[in-house]
């Protein structure tokens, strides 16, 4: 190739002249360096001009036919040189400019005429391709050598560089020419649809024809604004194959193919700045016009997809939407309708299976499943999206509180996991369970609700000693006091507080025997008293207490003494709904003689002493019996036969609390009858039935534990009633301290604030309505708590 | 005026005690012309019910007039028909009132003057509530109510008629304060289409209660 000499320009124009015509050297060392003489450029004569540029034009031509070996680099350049500062840079440029123009007409053109007539597949490209590397090749030659008119020519001029020049002539003569950027731009679309279509295509001849047009600053006009619209036209038409072809999950995974081929492809032979629109091409296409149907396709969509669990297909579609802005919300929209239907399945008043309104347990225990399910599908599906959590978390507060009874179910569930029964449970399974509780308990609206129940199954459990495991119980209370707060549950803590000291007060009470009172030596009547705190337990009021038998009456006394000796202030009421006696009873069991045919017993009738059939053995027996029992029974000490009504007046149990107690006596299994009812099957009691004891009651035990009529598991509508209008003055209570803490504290406050305040204070229990705690404030300036504003009605005031 | 005129003299002096003594004295006499009626049987220091009825038929006004309760409200009167001999006299001689033309021009002055004054009609509008209970009641019955405001707004108010209807068919027995006071309001600043009542705003619940009542009239009789 031409060696790079590059004279310096100080060299004055008239040494050089002398030095050529091999003149005596002047004193160039002189001018050389030291100082500048400015040296009068010398009128180039025309001819000589001319002739300078002859030369040059050869050159470039010879450049341009590739022939450029025998030039001399230095000899071309000094003539450039030469020319432009002379003052010639303009013929120079125009002539530069009409050789390489000339050139592209003359030899370029038929080359292209040529190749498009071949209409072979990819001449046309190749074609250009060639001609253009030869273009370039050239141009940098030349360019080369009229390096001095582009320095000083051409940025005095304010006109294009030579080597733009060239690129500028080719696109004008060549591209810009006959159609053939149309020409082309088909070629290389065709190469791409083949290539997609699945044809091996010369990608690299494609890199080259957008590195060209990229070079020729055509490239966005030329090709890439086509090949994006023809791009969007074919996924347009993809879309709507594969929608109509494909299940949901296929045409998520003909997406995903997609969008990696065009990725590769434009990486390969495009622009790097086609890349990015390409994709938004594909995404527009085909997420975004179909996303809403393949979502909710039939049969295959999101919907199908979480019934059967296809956790993979749907974190694909996941990833591949989040392309999209909306993408993912389409999803979480078809995720949500089916958590929600899911969930009305089970809590919905009216939609719900038969099974779950009698069974509690089922009931929760489905209600966690589907919790456990939506946590696998966030966790393995959507990545923990936010957007999905809250939702899902929406929908679940949603449908937990259409049913009014959730709160319920959920704390008999809890009681059967707490609760001593058939199943044995360990420890970690308590916790399990109780973690899973806890989710649920978080969707509760009416939390209240649910701590009057759990009050009342913990009370139970604890005083019938039927907790499995003390360290859960407490575990779970102190749950809830983390979720809840203090006052929550200082009602709960309280009753373990009080069941805590019920053996210290028990040993108290027997030193006191030991030490103070014979009584218990006269009459051995043994005692246990649990000690209540009132207000903390949940148990009915007693307005009436049962006559207990002498000897249970003394021995209560007794403790009575004792309690109040050590809490003086202190008023002991005793319980007899709960609590159970061992009873020491003796049957005399008659005999049947041979001679008797009567299969009934023998009557006994009121007149007779103590009653005894004619030939008996004695039976003893321990029954164990719940206090009410255990006073009617003892009745039968004194007299053989009693009427209903008598030994209501006898007892003084509460009508409907006797009903029960003799039901449990007479009308139970054979093995728990203790007493007989005279007469009638009926199943109501009547004042006037008649009751015995059962002399021929015998049993395999000895020691009988006689049931009493069992609550049920749900509350009755009655219970549930008294404890709805329970909850009901909490809840005004709740609301009325509400507002007086918060006015307290702000003085004066406008409606709407303080219903806001009051919403935000009472969250965690439960939601009033503004009417209820208008209600409340209406009440509170009726008693003088709050005024309004004088001037503005709408403002209270807290009246200190 | 002379240089030591600042205080009135002895003869100013009584020359305006006199013209006091003569109000006084006038009004005291009006007081006597009403008070002490055997059939009231109240004792000389108070003017009973017939004794009002007489003032009122002097005055030409009806029982059921709104003059009557501003006469009572003028007066500080804290019993129903009847006025205290310290009611009736400061009240008048505050007035300037020495005959009963007087008095009943004052009344129908200060009618007008309600009509047009909003804070003033709100201060009679309070009295007459406390008035109108017995005294050592805390609230006024309804039946109560229904008649004052009858008496105090006559038909300026188009929601008047539809509010007692729905007092008595919720069978309301007693109106408390509070919602007396609102009711004025309520009266005054929304429109008998309700179409400028806010629901979030902070009225008592009787009056949301009313407000939802009419809007469900309303449905039933657009979609009758």
């Amino acid at each position: 190739m031409l060696l790079c000499h590059h004279y310096r320009e100080e060299t004055s124009h008239v040494v050089m002249m002398n030095h050529r015509q091999g003149g005596a050297p002047s004193s160039s060392g002189q001018s050389a360096g030291r100082m500048r003489i400015r040296s009068i450029p010398t009128a180039m004569d025309e001819k000589y001009v001319t002739s300078i540029w002859e030369l040059l034009k050869k050159a470039i031509q010879e450049i341009q036919r590739k022939n450029n070996s025998g030039l001399s680099f230095e000899e071309l350049y000094r003539n450039a040189y030469t020319m432009v500062l002379h003052k010639h840079g303009d013929r120079l440029y125009i002539g530069l400019r009409g050789v390489i123009e000339e050139h592209m007409r003359a030899n370029i053109r038929p080359c292209i005429e040529e190749a498009i007539e071949v209409k072979m597949e990819v001449h046309l490209l190749e074609t250009l391709i060639s001609v253009w590397n030869d273009h370039t090749t050239a141009m940098v030659m030349i360019r080369d050598i009229l390096m001095y008119m582009d320095r000083v020519y051409v940025s005095q001029q304010k006109v294009e560089p030579v080597y733009n020049l060239g690129l500028s002539i080719f696109k004008d003569e060549i591209i810009r020419w006959d159609l053939v950027n149309e020409r082309l731009r088909r070629e290389m679309l065709d190469m791409v649809t083949r290539e997609r279509q699945g044809e091996q295509i010369d990608w690299i001849l494609l890199k080259h024809g957008s590195t060209m047009l990229s070079a020729l600053g055509i490239y966005e006009a030329e090709f890439e604004q086509h090949f994006l619209s023809e791009s969007a036209q074919y996924y347009k038409r993809m879309g709507l194959e594969f929608l109509a072809e494909n299940s949901a999950a296929e045409y998520v995974k003909r997406v995903e193919t997609c969008i990696r081929e065009e990725n590769d492809r434009a990486q390969r032979y495009l622009d790097s700045s086609t890349r990015a629109k390409i994709l938004a091409v594909v995404d527009s296409e085909l997420i975004e016009v179909h996303m809403k149907s393949v979502v909710e396709m039939d049969g295959s969509g999101v919907s199908h997809m979480l019934n059967v669990n296809l956790l993979a297909d749907l974190q694909r579609m996941y990833t591949v939407f989040h392309r999209v802005t909306n993408g993912t919300q389409v999803i979480c929209q078809a995720v949500s309708s089916w958590v929600r239907q899911r969930g009305e399945e089970i809590t919905h008043p009216e939609n719900q299976q038969e099974e779950l309104k009698k069974d509690p347990v089922l009931y929760i225990t489905r209600l966690m499943e589907l919790e456990e399910r939506s946590e696998t599908l966030l966790r393995d599906a959507f990545q923990e999206d936010k957007m999905f959590k809250k939702r899902i978390y929406d929908d679940f507060t949603h449908f937990i509180n259409l049913n009014n009874h959730s709160a319920e179910y959920l704390t008999i569930f809890l009681d059967e996991k707490l609760r001593k029964g058939n199943r044995v449970l360990r420890e970690a399974e308590i916790d399990e369970a109780v973690n899973r509780c806890m989710t649920l308990f978080r969707f509760l609206g009416e939390k209240d609700i649910f701590e009057q129940y759990y009050k009342r199954a913990l009370a139970k459990r604890l005083l019938t000693d039927r907790s499995a495991s003390d360290d859960s119980e407490k575990a779970m209370v102190s749950r809830l006091k983390t979720e809840c707060g203090y006052q929550y549950t200082s009602k709960l803590e309280n009753m373990f507080k009080d069941r805590e000291l019920w053996n210290t007060i028990q040993a108290g009470f027997r030193d006191y025997l030991n030490v103070y009172d014979n009584r218990m030596e006269r009459d051995p009547c043994e005692i246990v008293v649990r000690v209540l705190t009132s207000g903390v337990w949940p148990t009915q009021n007693i307005t009436l207490t049962c006559s207990l038998p002498i000897h249970a009456e003394q021995s209560w006394k007794s403790f009575q003494d004792f309690y109040q000796k050590k809490h003086s202030g202190r008023k002991l009421t005793l319980n007899t709904f709960l609590g159970n006696a061992d009873v020491k009873a003796v049957f005399f069991n008659p005999l049947r003689s041979a001679n008797d045919d009567s299969s009934q017993q023998e009557e006994p009738t009121p007149s007779q002493g103590p009653y005894r059939p004619q030939h008996f053995t004695e039976n003893h027996k321990i029954l164990n019996v719940s206090t009410h029992q255990m006073t009617v029974l003892l009745c039968f000490n004194t007299k053989n036969v009693f009427k209903y009504s008598e030994l209501g007046d006898a007892t003084n149990i509460t009508e409907r609390e006797l009903q029960k107690t003799m039901q449990s006596l007479s009308m139970g299994k054979a093995s728990q009858r203790i007493l007989v009812r005279k007469g009638t099957t009926a199943k109501e009691i009547a004042q006037n039935d008649e009751f015995y004891v059962n002399d021929s009651f015998t049993s395999k035990l000895v020691r009988i534990k006689v049931s009493t009529i069992a609550d049920a598991k749900s509350s009755t509508p009655k219970e549930a009633a008294v404890l709805k209008e329970r909850v009901e003055d909490d809840r005004k209570h709740e609301i009325e301290c509400a507002i007086v803490r918060v006015m307290k504290s702000r003085k004066r406050l406008e409606h709407n604030n303080l219903l806001t305040e009051v919403l935000y204070q009472t969250s965690t229990r439960f939601k009033p309505t503004p009417t209820a705690i208008k209600q409340r404030v209406e009440a509170l300036i009726e008693r003088d708590y709050l005024a309004r504003d004088k001037k503005d009605p709408k403002i209270y005031e807290y009246v200190s | 005026m002379p240089p030591n005129a600042q205080q009135p003299t002895t003869d100013e002096s009584n020359v305006i005690d006199d013209a006091k003594t003569s109000v006084t004295v006038a009004v005291h006499q009006l007081f006597e012309r009403y008070a002490n009626k055997p059939a009231d049987n109240l004792g000389p220091d108070r003017i009973g019910p017939h004794g009002v009825l007489e003032l009122l038929e002097d005055l030409g006004i009806g029982s059921t007039d709104r003059k009557v309760l501003i006469l009572a409200w003028l007066l500080k009167a804290k019993i129903q028909c009847e006025f205290t001999a310290d009611e009736w006299n400061d009240g008048l001689v505050a007035l300037g009132v020495v005959s009963i033309d007087d008095l009943r021009m004052v009344l129908e002055k200060e009618e007008r003057i309600l009509e047009k004054d909003a804070s003033k009609l709100k201060t009679l509008y309070r009295f007459t509530y406390t008035f109108g209970k017995p005294e050592h009641h805390r609230k006024m019955d309804c039946e109560t109510a229904i008649v004052y405001w009858k008496i105090l707004f006559e038909d300026r108010y188009a929601l008047l008629d539809a509010w007692t209807l729905f007092l008595r068919v919720q069978q309301i027995d007693v109106i408390k304060s509070d919602v007396w006071n609102l009711v004025l309001e309520f009266f005054e600043q929304i429109d008998a289409n309700l179409s400028n009542y806010d629901d979030e705003a902070a009225w008592p619940v009787l009056l949301t209660d009313f407000v939802e009542h009419i809007r469900k009239e309303k449905c039933a009789v657009g979609a009758a």
